[in-house]
This record gives C-alpha cells, structure tokens and sequence, in this order.
C-alpha cells in the first residue's frame, strides 16, 4: 500500500464516522487496526507508509477531535487532496 | 548527505525524515521548498521582518521568467510559497503565478502564500484559490489596535478575517502565523488566549514561531516555543513532537477552544545551522536563489 493509498483510505475512514458515536468511532478504529496489521504482515507497505499508518492508528482519537479539518467530500478532487496533506502533515514532519 | 545540482550551484540535502526518538529513516527524495518574492514592496513595518523591502513602487516579476526557470527545477521542489514583500498588493500576479506553478508542477506539490492581511476581502475571488493549500495570515498580537501597531501598519482586523474565512469553501486554508515574542504570545496561557481568538475568527489553524535574532529587537523579544510546556494545561493536545537533531524541532496538536477545536503548530530553530539547504527564493526581479540572501544559482 502506497502513502498516498493510506491516507485516501483514512479519509474515507475519517469521512464516514459519525464523532457523536462512539460505536462508529470504534469500528473505524477497528477497520483502520486491520488494515495496519494486514500491511505490517503482508510486508506490501513501504517503510514511510508504514510509519504514517502506526501514527494514525495512535492518534486517531485526535484525528476524530479535529474530522472536519480532514474529512472529504464527493466531487471535490483538489480539496480532497488538500485535505489529505494536511491529514499527512499532521502525522509526520513535512520538511 | 545527498547533493543535487541545480545549475552552476551544488546543494546538500536532507535524506533522513526528522525523528521522534533519535530514530532517523532514510529519505529517498530528498527536495527543496521553493520560496517566491512577487515584489519586495510591504506597507507593513515590523520590527522583526528578517528582510525589509520598500513601502511603496512596483515590482519587475516576470511571470514567463518565473515560468522559464520552474519548468527547470520542477524535479526538485516539493512545495511552492508565495511571499514578499506583500503578495496580496498584486492579485492578478498572485493568481498567474499560483496558476502556472500549478500547471508545471501538478497537483501533489504544496502551495501557499503569506499575507500580512492586505487585500484579505479579495482572495476568496481569486480564481486559483482553490489551487492554494494554505494561507497564511501574520498576526501576532490578539487584540486588533496592538497588532497594527506592532505591524506599523493598520493590519487586517478580526471583522475582515472572519469574514474573507466565510467566504473560503474550505476555512481551513486558512493560517494564523503568530511570532512569539516577551509582550506579546509567549506562555501556554497566552497560546490558550490565541487560539481562542483563532478559534472565534474560525481560523482552524495557528503556527507559532521563534524570532530569528535578526537585530537588537528580536534578541530581546525572542521567545523559544520548544520551552513552553502546553502539558499542564488539559485544553491543549500534543499529538508529536520531532526534532531533527540540534537544528531545529517542531511539534503539532490541537486545543480545545470554547468556539471548537483548533490545530496548532510550532517549530523552534535550534542551537546549531543544519548543514543542508532547505529552499531556494525566486526574487522579484527576477533571480534565483540558493535560500535567502545566498548565491544566484546560474541556470
């Protein structure tokens, strides 16, 4: 799984939660713990990949406080991925 | 260390990501951020501007110059800033540009510019707003009459910000950039007053930095954020902290303001200069740069 891969799969993730429940919240949490493990197994995910992916995992909980700074919307391609960079800035150093 | 060659000019770059824990990973593509000064006109007059320009003129930006030498040293950016001098005195130039360095460098690369808050009612309407990761608004004080007087200049009010942030689809483009400094932001209750101020403003996002001691002012003034300690206070949530060894270290997290939660972030040069480059300036007549004030790279 590419960074990238990652981070369209977190959002989507982060997108459909609903933060007023916390049973949504677990079950993203659970969905985005599987994903982890199947890369981390499966040997498919790059090093800097890998390393974003244990971060969002950590800090999920803080990624839900803040959602609507990351969470997509259908249609808006660039917002989207100008969501996602500033998703990945906030789980590793930019420069 | 790395090193590229960009013209007549070698560059040493960062191949390591920064650390959390002492740890550092190799980095492969290792680039630079490439620092755009569309004129060296500002009508602001801070005491702790590292590169005072004039208060008035024109510029000699050349948007097919700019055009010419991106298109060359598109392999090795990772990310675009539009400065000053103050972007925001020439619309129809920020707009171009932002438009022609998306077109060469596609959509992945970042993109920004820094405002002092001049023309703030017209960027919702520029066409490339959209294209735009981030604007950054220089404020340092909280209250409206400090922040202009600081700014020497009669500085974007919260009324404006608050309004051009309504107007902008997504509101968290938008960036406080607050210098921290001994009268003014300076303590984890003075970040906490702030952000609460950002938060009302629906400013979703504040970036706190040291003063480079660029004269007597700033040596004074100087505030180390890396010495403030945010964890006594339960309102404020650091997700990380990197540093990458003694040259400087950053961290990032969010705080819980009455208005909602906003994200913060702070880096701190540290005691010693990294020995590789980080960016590159494109000046407003029309040069580039190896980082400020440095050498012009010959193409």
């Amino acid at each position: 799984m590419s960074l990238n891969g990652f981070l369209t799969y977190l959002q989507q993730l982060i997108t459909m939660v609903d933060d007023a429940d916390p049973r949504s919240v677990g079950y993203a949490r659970a969905a985005l713990k599987n994903t982890v493990e199947l890369a981390r197994l499966s040997g498919k995910a790059g090093g800097p990949a890998m390393r974003v992916m244990v971060r969002a995992l950590d800090q999920f909980d803080d990624i839900i406080r803040v959602r609507n700074q990351f969470a997509g919307e259908p249609g808006e391609f660039q917002e989207n991925e100008r969501k996602r960079r500033r998703l990945c800035a906030m789980l590793q150093p930019g420069c | 260390m790395h090193e590229i060659r960009i013209g007549d000019q070698a560059f040493a770059i960062k191949d390591y990501y920064c650390s959390r824990d002492d740890c550092y990973y190799p980095k492969e593509d290792g680039k630079l951020w490439l620092y755009v000064r569309l004129t060296d006109v500002c009508p602001a007059a801070c005491p702790f501007c590292v590169d005072p320009g004039r208060r008035s003129g024109t510029t000699a930006f050349d948007i097919r110059s700019y055009e010419r030498i991106l298109r060359r040293i598109r392999p090795h950016i990772y990310g675009v800033s539009f400065t000053g001098g103050e972007p925001m005195l020439t619309p129809e130039l920020l707009d171009e540009a932002i438009f022609v360095t998306s077109e060469i460098m596609g959509h992945e690369v970042e993109i920004d510019m820094v405002t002092n808050g001049t023309g703030l009612e017209i960027i919702p309407d520029l066409h490339s707003i959209g294209r735009l990761d981030s604007i950054h608004i220089s404020r340092h004080r909280t209250a409206d009459a400090e922040n202009s007087l600081l700014m020497g200049f009669k500085a974007a009010s919260l009324d404006s910000v608050r309004q051009m942030v309504s107007r902008l689809h997504d509101p968290g483009q938008a960036v406080f950039n607050c210098l921290l400094s001994r009268q003014g932001v300076h303590s984890a209750d003075t970040i906490a007053d702030y952000l609460e101020m950002a938060a009302e403003t629906g400013v979703l996002n504040s970036s706190f930095i040291a003063m480079i001691p660029v004269n007597e002012y700033c040596v004074r003034e100087r505030v180390d954020p890396a010495e403030i300690d945010l964890s006594l206070d339960p309102r404020f949530h650091v997700w990380n902290r990197f540093h990458d060894y003694d040259y400087c270290s950053c961290s990032s997290g969010d705080y819980q303001a009455r208005a909602g939660n906003v994200r913060f972030y702070y880096r701190s040069p540290g005691t010693r200069t990294a020995p590789y480059a980080r960016q590159m300036v494109y000046t407003s007549d029309n040069r580039l740069l190896k980082g400020f004030g440095g050498e012009e790279i010959i193409l």
